[in-house]
């Protein structure tokens, strides 16, 4: 199986796309923001589009953190402490960052079905997204402070705390205790995974399927309102998955068949949320066949999920997991 | 507690609580255009 990429590509791809969730929230508040002030629905669905897209991203910024932070460990010249608290902050803003993409899609899901932006959710997404930039802007300028003694000591450092204060709410070393220290933790984790990628994948097959040819019984209407059992389902298998991987990151990051499934399961997301919003397939009534572009959606939807699963699959075979 | 009981429970609880935010978001969707659809037969509609 050819190599994505080792250590220390891992380190440098997280040197690239840091700045992603950092600049990505700021741009899809500002644009909500806009929205807002011009009354523009259009634009508060592009905004919530973006949000969407920058809690995927952010899900590769924060494991090849943990690939950049095993890179780092020993070498002279870099504070443990500070790796620390920026790894504590970018855990707690990856949450705030998940949570939030999670009630961007929803609001999507809801435009698709009614026609127009509902108040409660936009506004949901709106509150999320200021505590989510403050929350990566305060981990981004932690990470600024592990290898960067030209800032060292500047006035602004003090803004949004020293990296060697407490990293915030949530401490990545404690979660890996209490997943290692209850047995019944992983298992009971193992057991959600299966039911979180069955519900998934069930949902998947539906959807896809009725845009492939199959079940033509069914408009398409009538099967997307299945859709956030799928993203349930996904919310469930990335909490476990999440507790399997600050449990064990080493067994990830240094792990082929992973790069390959983070990079399938950032592909799926970005079909999801063409599924969702997709115009065309919307229109579909029963027994009417989708246009190409359609058909090719839902078959790459479930390549790409079967891929995600074989991959998973895959951990211990290909990889070198457990 | 044995384990397997353990993880029977919160694996059963996860999936009562899926269920009842599945069933509140989709109890919530509103008619899927302006007129007169009602609560009630909405569900025939899609």
């Amino acid at each position: 199986m050819p190599e994505l990429a080792n250590q220390a590509d891992l380190a440098h791809v997280h040197l690239l796309l840091n700045h992603f969730p950092t600049i990505g929230t700021i741009l899809g508040l500002g644009l909500l923001l806009l929205a807002f002030i011009r009354k523009n629905d259009h634009l508060k669905k592009v905004s919530l589009e973006v949000m969407f897209l920058i809690a995927l991203a952010t899900v590769p910024v924060y494991v090849s953190g943990q690939a950049a932070a095993e890179a780092l460990k020993g070498q002279s010249g870099v504070s443990m402490d500070a790796i620390t608290a920026h790894n504590d902050a970018a855990l707690g803003s990856f949450i705030m960052m998940e949570i939030t993409g999670f009630f961007a899609w929803l609001a999507l899901w809801r435009i698709r079905r009614i026609g127009r932006p509902t108040t409660g959710l936009t506004y949901t997404v709106l509150v999320l997204s200021v505590l989510t930039v403050a929350a990566v802007a305060r981990a981004a300028n932690m990470g600024g402070d592990i290898r960067h003694p030209e800032i060292e000591g500047g006035q602004y450092s003090g803004l949004f705390g020293q990296a060697a204060a407490s990293g915030g709410f949530i401490s990545a070393a404690a979660i890996k205790d209490f997943v290692l220290q209850h047995p019944w933790v992983w298992p009971t984790c193992e057991t959600l995974h299966f039911i979180g990628m069955s519900l998934m994948f069930g949902v998947l097959m539906i959807v896809n399927l009725r845009l492939v040819g199959w079940l033509r019984g069914m408009s398409f209407a009538s099967v997307h309102r299945l859709l956030p059992f799928g993203l349930m389902g996904f919310g469930i298998n990335f909490i476990t998955g999440m507790f399997f991987f600050i449990a064990a990151s080493e067994q990830y990051t240094q792990n082929v068949a992973f790069h390959y499934k983070v990079v399938l399961l950032m592909l799926a997301g970005v079909n999801y949320l063409v599924l969702t919003v997709y115009d065309e397939a919307w229109a579909l009534p029963a027994s009417a066949d989708a246009p190409l572009p359609g058909k090719l959606l839902g078959a790459s939807a479930l390549v790409l999920a079967v891929g995600v699963m074989y991959f998973g699959r895959m951990l211990p075979f290909i990889g070198n997991a457990f | 507690m044995p384990l397997t009981l353990t993880v029977a429970l919160i694996v059963l609880a996860v999936i009562v609580i899926v269920a009842i935010v599945g069933y509140w978001i989709d109890e919530a969707e509103e008619p899927l255009e302006r007129g007169e659809r009602t609560t009630d037969d909405r569900h025939h509609r899609v």
